[in-house]
């Protein structure tokens, strides 16, 4: 073999080894071989940063009654805590910049802007134009109006809010939250959300009449009948007023639910619910588009949308003593009345009207 | 005549192989480009429904603890579910752990079997049959599933068009050796990009027979399981999709399995799927372009997913058939320009399209140094290719001489309570 076959040769075979030099690299001395990380621990809570929170305070200053002063600890980083026995009290110019273990209630004066988290054994009345990072209280939260919360918001009682509020990222209790007109949200947790400040009421409904089957309001020519009794219907579907109806439906279009209608079953829609007023579907509303309850007109489960959601007066998603999710993945407005049992999650805008 | 079916042939196969590389690309791409569409990762009920979960175990005793253990600690109300270990004439320990859990636990109901046909389907029917359940999730005995899991994969089934949910697989053990560094890609592909964009796109993401689940009276209306089908999750995933249902997969139900360690044990896991896969192929292709209330793309994309195992047969014959042409001095594509480029072209993209779809999931996970193994791949792909072929040829002739084609285990190679490997 001359030296140019040669020459050739060692060409063609560095070409061939070229790509996989970094991978015998990588293969016999790894830097990347880990399985991907799964929390093997991981549960849903809504209240999780609150928990974790508060077992922090308790980690690094010992369980309450604590001392009162001020501590330099290390949390995720260097920190102040600043401890008090009693009830405190934050005027406008003498917020500290430590964060706040208060064994009390706690009262911040309108205008006041606390810079770090705080943590309150006892209840919490926050007033007007005040701007939180993150606040828990083991007692009630009552806020003002236009108060601002940076990341999250939790309560062992209730949530109060006075209007135009915004809840940061998440807002939890674990009784009730009471939202105001124009306070603005993206999670809400609470066995009872209820909008508008009005107390909550049972949702009444006219009873739709005769049970009819679905069938006889679907398009026979573009809907069939699924294996386990559900009814496919291929294109829009108007369910006339006053009708009860018994079965689970799944449109390929777009639903619109006339007043005073009962569906006994789940619903899901390719396009927009339309749920009139004072109908009620007793399972779950899944749709892909925009889905809008019409007044004190009720979902007894869940409502889950790829878009936006408004729940028009007195409105209710979800029943007593059952966690439900309403989740709208664009953006949600609840109009006054509107309650919500379990918890309300947008990745857009939540608002109250 | 003979070179005429050749090219013919040369011609189908360059389509097809170029559909499917249009495929990758657009599943690639939407991952890479596109929000995820949004799934029920955020939905919380306190009264989830009543589940069965069902492990089929065959000589399992290296991993059924560690399975019992993960589901007996998960965050499922108690009184909602049921765990039945179906041990399929184990001769090892398999069974008496089992029962030591049973013993333990009123939730753990195992079920032993000692004859009937053997495999994965056959047990599930035999586990099923005791099931009080709404919703059967089924996990293979070397998963381990999160504390948190079932709830993540029970959530879609609130949607009455969800008939089955599928979560996404994550070896355990990937940094063993180079088979399960490129098994490790070949999911993180399959998962991440693949089972993810076919969801995004509205199309047919496929129940995969372990890490999901589905609705009892789904399962019961199409049928239920044939024991004869070695794929039954794949014949699932196309009797619900065509009785009305739909699949959907759940990125975030995320469970480590255990991948193959040997080459001899990856051969015969690719030789079940490939004959399963086919068997689904020739019973459900017709009714993918028939059935009511399907849009066309989930045709396209149903049609693909069936045929995907008849690539490799597809692409061995067409190589066999260019090399015939060549010799007969009928392949002169270099005498057109153009034809050369575009078969440098497709070289360079199309049959490079499913490497682009594992890098873009090595980078949705956020890894980066592990795509240095991607062109060690070749041998993955190339080993496919010949066993895919060869099984194929095997059960045509089992179907011919009327053989029962067998279900075949895939080895364990667990020794002790796994832990993810550290991060170096």
């Amino acid at each position: 073999m001359s030296i140019r076959e040669l020459a050739l040769f060692g060409l063609v075979a560095a070409g061939f080894l070229l790509p996989l030099l970094w991978g015998l690299r990588e293969l016999y001395f790894p830097r990347d071989q880990a399985a991907l990380d799964i929390d093997a621990t991981y549960t849903k809570d809504d209240r999780f940063f609150a928990r974790s929170f508060r077992k922090r305070i308790e980690s690094v200053c010992g369980v309450a009654p604590r001392a009162e002063g001020l501590r330099e600890v290390k949390l995720m980083r260097p920190e102040q805590i600043f401890t008090t026995r009693s009830n405190h009290e934050v005027t406008r110019g003498n917020e500290p910049n430590a964060i706040l273990d208060v064994q009390g209630d706690l009262r911040l004066y309108d205008g006041v802007k606390l810079g770090r988290e705080a943590s309150v054994l006892g209840a919490a009345v926050i007033g007007s134009d005040v701007s939180v990072v993150a606040l828990t209280a083991t007692g009630d939260i009552r806020l003002g109006e236009r108060v601002r919360v940076e990341r999250w918001l939790d309560s062992d009682g209730t949530i109060e809010t006075a209007a135009s509020c915004d809840l940061g990222s998440r807002a939890t209790a674990s009784r009730r939250i009471t939202v105001a007109t124009g306070t603005v949200f993206q999670i809400m947790a609470a066995p009872l959300i209820v909008a508008g400040g009005t107390p909550a009421i049972a949702v009444r409904h006219e009873s739709g009449g005769e049970l009819t089957p679905l069938l006889n309001f679907v398009p026979r020519r573009r809907s069939w009948i699924r294996g386990d009794g559900a009814v496919i219907c291929e294109g829009d579907f108007e369910l006339p007023e006053g009708t009860t109806v018994e079965g689970d439906l799944v449109v390929r279009g777009s639903v619109k639910i006339g007043g005073n209608c009962r569906v006994h079953g789940s619903l899901h829609a390719d396009g927009n619910v339309l749920l009139g007023a004072r109908s009620r579907v007793t399972g779950s509303v899944i749709c892909v588009w925009d889905v809008r309850l019409g007044e004190e007109s009720a979902v007894g489960e869940h409502l889950v949308t790829e878009a936006r959601a408004r729940l028009e007066d007195r409105a209710s998603v979800g029943s007593y003593g059952r966690v439900t999710t309403l989740l709208a993945a664009e953006g949600v407005e609840i109009a006054p009345g509107a309650t919500i049992h379990g918890r309300i999650v947008t990745m857009g805008h939540g608002r109250v009207l | 005549m003979l070179i005429l079916i050749g090219k013919a042939y040369l011609v189908l196969a360059t389509a097809v192989l170029v559909a499917y590389t249009i495929r990758h690309y657009i599943f690639a791409l939407n991952r890479l480009f596109v929000r995820s569409r949004g799934g029920f990762q955020d939905l919380q009920d306190s009264q989830p429904p009543r589940v069965s979960v069902l492990i089929p175990m065959h000589n399992e005793e290296k991993v059924a603890r560690n399975i019992l253990d993960a589901l007996l600690t998960c965050d499922y109300p108690p009184d909602r579910i049921e765990i039945i270990p179906i041990d399929d004439r184990s001769t090892d320990g398999t069974y008496e752990i089992v029962s030591e859990y049973a013993a333990r636990d009123r939730r753990v109901r195992p079920l032993r079997r000692t004859e009937g046909i053997g495999g994965k389907p056959a047990a599930l029917i035999d586990g099923i049959a005791l099931t009080t359940g709404d919703i059967l999730l089924v996990f293979d005995a070397d998963y381990i599933p999160a504390r948190g899991l079932l709830r993540e994969i029970v959530a879609p089934f609130i949607d009455p068009e969800v008939g089955a949910v599928m979560g996404r697989v994550v070896p355990l053990n990937c940094g063993r050796n180079l088979l399960t560094r490129l098994l490790d890609l070949e999911r993180s592909a399959g998962y991440q990009v693949d089972q993810q964009a076919r969801h995004n796109l509205r199309l047919v993401p496929q129940y995969g027979g372990t890490v999901g689940g589905f609705r009892r009276s789904a399962f019961d209306a199409v049928g239920g399981f044939d024991p004869h089908v070695l794929a039954e999750d794949t014949d699932l995933t196309f009797r619900l999709t065509l009785g009305g249902w739909k699949v959907v997969y759940s990125n975030r139900c995320e469970c480590y399995e255990e991948v193959p360690e040997r080459w001899t044990t990856r051969v015969r896991q690719i030789r079940r799927w490939a004959i399963g896969h086919t068997q689904c192929f020739f019973r459900h292709i017709g009714r993918v372009f028939r059935a009511p209330g399907l849009r066309f793309w989930e045709r396209i994309d149903g049609a693909m997913l069936l045929g995907i195992y008849m690539i490799a047969p597809l692409l061995l014959l067409a190589l066999l058939d260019s090399l015939f042409l060549f010799l007969l001095g009928e392949m002169n594509l270099t005498s057109s320009f153009l034809v050369l480029v575009a078969v440098l072209t497709y070289n360079t993209v199309g049959n490079f399209a499913s490497f682009f779809e594992i890098g873009t999931a090595v980078l949705l996970d956020g890894h980066r140094q592990r795509i240095h193994l991607l062109p060690f791949n070749i041998l993955n792909f190339a080993l496919s290719i010949v066993v895919v072929t060869a099984a194929l040829i095997g059960h045509a002739r089992n179907v011919i001489t009327k053989r029962t084609t067998v279900w075949q285990k895939t080895e364990r190679y667990r020794q002790a309570t796994p832990q993810p490997e550290a991060k170096k």
